[in-house]
């Protein structure tokens, strides 16, 4: 049996082991160090590199179901848009707990009557929901959230998308700019 | 010798295993470099920078008409938004990783927004970057993210607003805090303002 150092099983060659084991000692000492820094690359490669994307509105358009139809992909880093498959959401590529955040503008600017525009950045499964009412005055016509959520498997069900919904439940008939982020930002607890 | 497949970790065939230490010696070589490498990675990750600049309260006084954007800070009335560049204004990422980045502003006026009256503040990240133009190669300056922000319209005193944003060229990035003056114009105190950007990481490419 060959000694295993005690947290991270290292195998070593001990004086009691035979000579002609060495060769092989060394190769198991050699792959066990080469699987343990492969761990350590991945944990320092997502973290050099999170997983992470951001979407924009450039082209003013209509909400569709209150949804925000996106048409650029700023960033990606791990494959979580496919504008051309799904304009509207952004797919975690892993269980963990995730943020997003949504920032909307309108082109048609408010008439001081109090109007409101309500921005939501939605987990679509297992939400923690938040949303943020703002009033809508002259030139004024812009409105954000941030939201949190736990993401339990990676099926289509889980995504992030984002709504933008105007005083008395209407249609935004023009969203002017728009952006959307998510950002894994930890395993779950 | 044979290496591992992965991380390429030499260790001996039996046939030369008669020159064992030497063996043995290129192996544990070959590990303290690996592993300085991660400590270089790690370093990296602890050192993320953090960026936030002040302004000074009681100091700054702003002043704009109606419906018009101004530099925080920044006394000089601006006649059309985006013409300024004044460095004094702005967070300037030349020293800085290209990357992924969120950022912030805050700002805290004197008076206060009035109730319903559409004395309203809004406070602006603009970040600009420069990038390369998707299919057409060109290299153009580009304006993140503007026209956006929050407000202070019911008789609060202050304007907040953040965002992610990537950086994707350094020495020809910043970003600046800027405010909107509602349809009451109106000479504003500071009372409290800044603004602060945290690295979050590498780009895809």
């Amino acid at each position: 049996m060959v000694a295993v150092t005690a947290t991270w099983e290292i195998p070593y060659a001990q004086s009691i082991d035979p000579f002609c084991d060495g060769p092989e000692i060394t190769q198991a000492l050699a792959e066990r160090v080469d699987a343990l820094l492969d761990t350590q690359d991945a944990a320092l490669g997502l973290l050099q590199r999170p997983q992470y994307a951001s979407i924009s509105v450039t082209t003013p358009a209509p909400t569709e179901s209150f949804r925000i139809r996106y048409d650029t992909t700023d960033e990606d880093t791990a494959n979580l848009v496919d504008l051309a498959l799904d304009p509207f959401s952004i797919y975690p590529d892993s269980v963990g707990l995730w943020l997003n955040g949504i920032h909307a503008a309108t082109s048609t600017l408010g008439l001081g009557t109090n109007e409101t525009w309500e921005a939501v950045a939605t987990f679509s499964a297992n939400t923690i929901y938040a949303g943020q009412t703002i009033r809508e005055e002259l030139n004024v016509r812009s409105v954000g959230a941030f939201s949190a959520g736990q993401i339990f498997d990676t099926t289509d069900s889980y995504r992030m998308d984002s709504n933008l919904v105007g005083s008395g439940g209407l249609l935004v008939s023009d969203v002017y700019k728009a952006r959307f982020w998510a950002w894994r930002y930890s395993d779950l607890p | 010798m044979e290496y591992t497949s992965s991380q390429s970790l030499p260790y001996p065939e039996p046939e030369d295993f008669a020159n064992g230490s030497q063996q043995l010696k290129m192996l544990a070589e070959a590990i303290d470099l690996r592993l300085s490498i991660l400590d270089l990675g790690y370093d990296a990750i602890l050192a993320r920078p953090v960026v936030l600049k002040t302004v000074t309260p009681g100091v700054q006084t702003i002043s704009a008409s109606i419906n018009t954007t101004v530099n925080i800070p920044n006394t000089t009335f601006q006649s059309s938004e985006f013409t300024a560049q004044s460095s004094s204004t702005s967070i300037d990422f030349s020293s800085y990783p290209a990357g992924i980045w969120m950022g912030g502003v805050y700002l805290g006026t004197n008076p206060v927004g009035a109730v319903n009256t559409g004395n309203h503040r809004n406070v602006t990240l603009r970040v600009v970057d420069r990038r390369i133009q998707p299919g057409t190669g060109v290299s153009v300056y580009e304006e993140l993210w503007d026209e956006s922000g929050c407000q202070s319209n019911t008789g609060g005193d202050f304007t907040t607003f953040s965002q992610t944003f990537e950086i994707h060229d350094p020495d020809n990035a910043f970003i600046q805090m800027r405010l909107h003056h509602g349809n009451v114009s109106s000479a504003l105190s500071v009372t409290a303002g800044f603004v602060w950007a945290l690295y979050i990481g590498e780009l895809a490419n």
